[in-house]
Order: C-alpha cells, then sequence, then structure tokens
C-alpha cells in the first residue's frame, strides 16, 4: 500500500504485523495543509498496533512539519499504536526535544453567560465608564484651576515661550481657514435667509438676520468647532504620544510639573486666542453676507454697513465674543485631559483624539445651548 | 560557510543623509548557517545598514542581494516573497500595539495562507515556549509587558515562519543575564536545527564570544570582517579599544589566542 500525494506525503508500509511510516519531502509550514491532510488520512487507517517511523528519508523539516508529526505519533499513541521513531536526522531529534515539552492548552475562550445579562453587563460597564471620565475630567479641571490661580500669583511659573508658540499655533496659523469659513458661512445665511424673506417682501431684513446671527452665534460656534477639529486633536495627538513616549514621565522626575510645562500653557492659549478669532470670524460673515447683500438687494456697501450698526447692539456683540474664552477653555482643558488618558497602544491615541473632538463639540454645544438660555433670562 | 555563495551581499554600498555620508562603498557578505554579527559605535550606521538590507531605505548606491535577488525596493522585497524567508527582530521589539502578544506571533503565519488557523494557534504557544514566555502571557497585550518580555515576544513573531534568515537588532540589550544566555542557547540550537542564518546587531561581547562565527566592525564608514581571533589583532585603535578595553576583557578572557 502506497500513498502518494503532492509532496510532501506519507509512505505507509504494511508487513504483517509491523507497519512501517516514512515521511518524504518538505514538511515545512508552507504545506502545512497538505501534511496536516496526511496525518488525518494516516489516523483514518486500520494500522497494526507496532509503528516504525523512518525519517532518513525526510528531506526538509521545519517546527510546523515536527510539530504536526509529532502531534499525530501523540494521538496514535494515545489510541494504543507503539510508534517508534528511527533513524532521526541529529537536528530532527534536537528540535523535536524543544517541542515535546510543550502540550497546547485548549483554547482559552470567555464565553459570556446569556445574552441579555451579557447586555445588561455591558450597560453597567459603559455607565461606569461615563461617570468615573466625568468625574476624571472635573479633577483636571481642578487641577487647572488651581495651576492657573498658581500662575496668576507666581506670574514666574508661566511659560511664556511655550504659551507663545501656542498661540501662534493655534491663534495666528488658524485665522485664514476661520476667515474663508466664516465668510462661506456669511454668504450661505444671506442666500437662504433672502429667499424666504422675499416672500414677505422683507428682503431688507437679511441684513438684520445675517449680521445678529452670525455676531451672536454663528461667528463663534464655526470657530469653536473648526479650534476642536483643528487644534484640539492635535493637542491630544501631541500629549498623548508624550506620554507613551514616557516623556511626561521625564517631565515628572527632572522636577518639571507637566501641568505647567504643558497644559496651562495650551489652555490659556486657547483662552486668549478664541476671542480674537471670534471676532476675525464675525468679520468674515459680516463680510460674506455683505457680499450677497450687495451684490443681489441693490444695497449700497454704506448703508449695508449702517443697518448692522443699527441691528447689532454692542450687547449683542459682546454675547459672541463673551463666550469665546469660555469654549477655548472647554476645548482645552478636554483635549488636554483626553491626551493624559492616553494607554501605552496606538488605538488608544486615535480613540482618544477622535473622543477629545466629540467631547469638545459637544461640550462647546451644551455651553452653548445654557449660555442662549441664561441670556435671554437676564434679557439680553 | 556550508556554501561559497553568498546569502546577503553588500557591494559598494553608499548611504547618505544630506551631506552627511554614513557609508562609503562599505562590502559584506553572509553565508549560509552562520551567524554574522554587526558592531560599531553609536551612529556608525548599524541599523541603517540593517534597513537598507531589509529594502525599507533605498541606497544612495551600490547594490544589495539577498538570496541571490537583488534587492532595491520594498516592492521588490514582496513582489519575491522574501518575507517569508526571513524574520526581523527590532530594536524596540515593535509589536503591534492593538494584538495580543498570541495574535502579533500569528501575523507571518496568517500571511502565508498555507497553514490553517487551529495549527497557527499551536505554533503560535509554541514559539510562545521557545523563546521563555509563560502561556499566560499570550493573551497579554504589548503594553502589560515588560521590557524584555517584548523582545522576547518580538523574537517569537521573528521566528513565526522558521525564516532562513533571522535579523536581530540589539537583541540581548535589556534582558537579563539569565534571559541572554538562554537566548544565545536558542539562537544555537535553531542554527543547529533548521540551518538558520542570523544576522545580528550587538554590543553584548558575551553574546561576540558565544554566537559570532564572524563579525563586521562598522569603523570609518567601512567595514571590517573578520572572526573574533584576527580582529583581536587588528590595529585599529577603535576596534582595539572595543575589544582590549576592561569590558571587553573581561568579557573575552580565554578568548585571547
Amino acid at each position: 500500500m502506497i500513498k502518494r500525494t503532492k509532496e510532501p506525503w506519507l509512505r505507509v508500509q504494511v508487513e504483517k504485523d509491523l507497519a512501517m511510516l516514512i515521511p518524504e519531502g518538505e514538511w515545512t509550514a508552507k504545506n502545512a495543509t497538505d501534511i496536516e491532510n496526511t496525518c488525518l488520512n494516516l489516523l483514518k487507517q486500520s494500522l497494526p498496533k507496532t509503528l516504525l517511523v523512518d525519517l532518513s528519508k525526510i528531506k526538509e523539516f521545519d517546527t510546523a512539519g515536527v510539530w504536526l508529526l509529532q502531534r499525530t505519533l501523540e494521538t496514535l499513541k494515545s489510541s494504543g499504536y507503539s510508534p517508534k521513531v528511527e533513524n532521526a536526522p541529529k537536528a530532527f531529534s534536537i528540535l523535536s526535544q524543544y517541542l515535546t515539552v510543550y502540550s497546547p492548552p485548549s483554547q482559552e475562550k470567555n464565553l459570556s453567560s446569556s445574552g441579555f445579562l451579557s447586555r445588561l453587563e455591558n450597560l453597567g460597564k459603559i455607565t461606569i465608564d461615563i461617570l468615573t471620565s466625568a468625574r476624571d475630567l472635573l479633577i483636571f479641571l481642578g487641577q487647572i484651576a488651581v495651576g492657573l490661580f498658581l500662575v496668576v500669583l507666581h506670574p514666574r511659573r508661566l511659560r511664556l515661550t511655550a504659551l507663545i508658540a501656542q498661540i501662534e499655533k493655534a491663534g495666528v496659523n488658524a485665522i485664514p481657514i476661520v476667515t474663508v469659513m466664516a465668510t462661506a458661512l456669511g454668504l450661505v445665511l444671506a442666500y437662504q435667509g433672502e429667499e424666504q424673506l422675499r416672500r414677505f417682501g422683507a428682503e431688507i431684513y437679511t441684513i438684520n438676520l445675517v449680521s445678529i446671527s452670525v455676531v451672536r452665534e454663528v461667528g463663534i460656534l464655526i470657530t469653536a468647532i473648526l479650534v476642536a477639529g483643528r487644534t484640539g486633536s492635535a493637542m491630544t495627538a501631541e500629549i498623548g504620544i508624550m506620554k507613551m513616549n514616557q516623556e511626561i514621565d521625564a517631565l515628572n522626575t527632572i522636577g518639571l510639573n507637566p501641568m505647567y510645562i504643558l497644559i496651562i500653557p495650551r489652555v490659556l492659549a486657547l483662552i486668549l486666542i478664541m476671542p480674537c478669532l471670534a471676532f476675525i470670524s464675525d468679520l468674515g460673515g459680516l463680510l460674506g453676507g455683505g457680499i450677497m447683500v450687495v451684490e443681489s438687494l441693490n444695497v449700497s456697501p454704506q448703508l449695508y454697513i449702517y443697518r448692522i450698526a443699527e441691528a447689532v447692539t454692542v450687547g449683542g456683540f459682546w454675547i459672541g465674543i463673551i463666550k469665546a474664552p469660555f469654549f477655548g477653555a472647554i476645548i482645552g482643558v478636554v483635549s488636554c485631559f483626553e491626551g493624559m488618558r492616553v494607554k501605552n497602544t496606538a488605538e488608544s491615541i486615535g480613540r482618544c483624539t477622535t473622543r477629545s473632538v466629540v467631547e469638545g463639540i459637544f461640550l462647546v454645544t451644551l455651553a452653548d445651548a445654557l449660555l442662549s438660555v441664561f441670556f435671554s433670562k437676564i434679557g439680553m | 560557510m556550508s556554501s561559497k555563495t553568498p546569502i546577503i551581499s553588500v557591494r559598494n554600498l553608499v548611504t547618505k543623509f544630506g551631506s552627511q555620508v554614513v557609508h562609503d562603498n562599505l562590502n559584506m557578505d553572509v553565508f549560509q548557517g552562520e551567524i554574522f554579527g554587526i558592531v560599531g559605535g553609536s551612529g556608525s550606521g548599524k541599523s541603517v545598514l540593517l534597513n537598507t538590507i531589509l529594502g525599507l531605505r533605498q541606497p544612495n548606491k551600490g547594490s544589495i542581494s539577498i538570496l541571490g535577488h537583488p534587492i532595491t525596493s520594498l516592492e521588490q522585497v514582496t513582489a519575491l516573497h522574501l518575507q517569508s524567508r526571513w524574520g526581523v527582530l527590532f530594536q524596540g521589539g515593535a509589536l503591534f500595539s492593538s494584538l495580543t502578544v498570541g495574535e502579533n506571533i500569528q501575523v507571518p503565519m496568517k500571511e502565508m495562507e498555507h497553514i490553517p488557523p487551529d495549527l497557527c494557534y499551536e505554533l503560535a504557544l509554541i514559539k510562545l515556549k521557545m523563546v521563555n514566555l509563560k502561556e499566560s502571557d499570550f493573551f497579554k497585550y504589548p503594553s502589560e509587558l515588560s521590557g524584555g518580555m517584548i523582545k522576547r515576544a518580538a523574537l517569537a513573531r521573528a521566528l513565526a515562519v522558521d525564516p532562513q534568515i533571522l535579523f536581530l537588532d540589539e537583541p540581548t540589550s535589556g534582558l537579563d543575564p539569565i534571559a541572554a544566555e538562554a537566548f544565545d542557547n536558542l539562537i544555537l540550537t535553531l542554527r543547529e536545527t533548521l540551518n538558520l542564518t542570523v544576522v545580528m546587531i550587538t554590543h553584548d561581547l558575551d553574546s561576540i564570544r558565544r554566537l559570532c562565527d564572524r563579525i563586521a566592525v562598522l569603523v570609518d564608514k567601512h567595514a571590517v570582517l573578520g572572526t573574533l581571533k584576527t580582529l583581536l589583532h587588528n590595529k585599529h585603535p577603535w576596534i582595539h579599544d572595543y575589544f582590549h578595553g576592561i569590558r571587553g576583557q573581561l568579557a573575552l578572557a580565554g578568548t585571547q589566542e
């Protein structure tokens, strides 16, 4: 009985009460599927109890091949056969000695209990997770508040160079994109508003619509969203990588507090630049609205500016601007907080950066809603 | 050494970073079955040389051939399926941080397609134990391992597909002496059984003495090749200091002559 498939194969010769198993060819990982099939076929056959494995014909082998042969022999042994290995090359026996020690355990898998229970468990885990991160965020906010207070008391603790560098990165470099986006939004608002107002013959009120909404809400919101996406994510990734590289630990051991070196300059920079960016964004929005109004309503630029002055009160302007530092603080605190939460995996950088942007925009919008309610209650 | 044709050959390699020349007409050959050590001072371009051989970096000039195939780019490496014939242990381990140790070891195996998943799992466990890690480490993430354990897990990944050539970048640095010795033993066993060719960058003089058949010393932008014995007699000041410093004398005591 000669069995011959593709290389590698196992020749089986039966003589009375003795079977010779002769592995031939390449018993290597790239032929693993063939080898496994061959071995499984062998196990299905009925053979005499005494087996002689002759390894003199084996051409090439590696750990995969040796392991497969050994696994088969073990199975044969446990089902009552007595296999004996002969003519093993020296290298083969050394390798198989290395492998005999290992009996792989059955694959452990954490089987969840019932579907409902595991979902309940998940719900609980997520709830606890959200609550703990909210608590941690509050603690972090407190630390920053203390840090800022100490900086006010001892101005020498402030890292001026770092602060200015951050102002340049997060503020000055963001001016072009903020302007362009605000202008485009002003244009869109004016076009949509004009179309609706024309039905009442009140298209001249487009100017009021655009100027009030841009100055009070849209200008600052679009700035905040942009800064959260542009600067917040960068801050989280930066601090996160520094944490992975143990740079934060290094700072601590040198006696430099990361709070003053990294976090306060970033948060303070955002608090300082946000009002400026909001102002620029207001101008951009008004410019965009103006382009449309002057173009299609036959209003002179002078009249447009005059109507804006009528529509937007000084209070209205300040309502927009006063929100800016708060939004800046929210974005700064959230992105630094998420940066410090980065663990030692590449995945966690991605997760924390995403969370920083999403939480930043979410909290900014929430704060905006609350402030709007507040301002309308006090009659502004 | 069993065959005269080199398994890796580097010819007239020139590497530059801007105006800084790292390698200037560097030549070296590595033969089948030998353990080849690369030593040199910091900044002498050991890791750069390794990256160039692996195709991760294009040489500015010169040629490199591995197993008879000329290598100039990573695309060629992929096209020739060379990556299933070599294993690489990077200095920092470079384990995939989002996968467990077991999954890390199985990555190169799954790339080969011929290995059934169950066997992948078993082989990964075998490799894990070969490098003296515990079964419980199989399900851990790299961030939960110590530096030495990361090294060993990375070695297990490098050995995953039983490569013909093993590239090691400072394999024993960061290991305790017992682990380093076990590592040396493992490399010797693998060489004996699988006819492995090993190219290792190392500063560990004990490893050099125990393992390396031949050594390339990177000095003055060139490679000075030789066995430990011939290099001990080399008159170049850096090489002399390297092997005859106090550390060198302690580690190599008994090798002299």
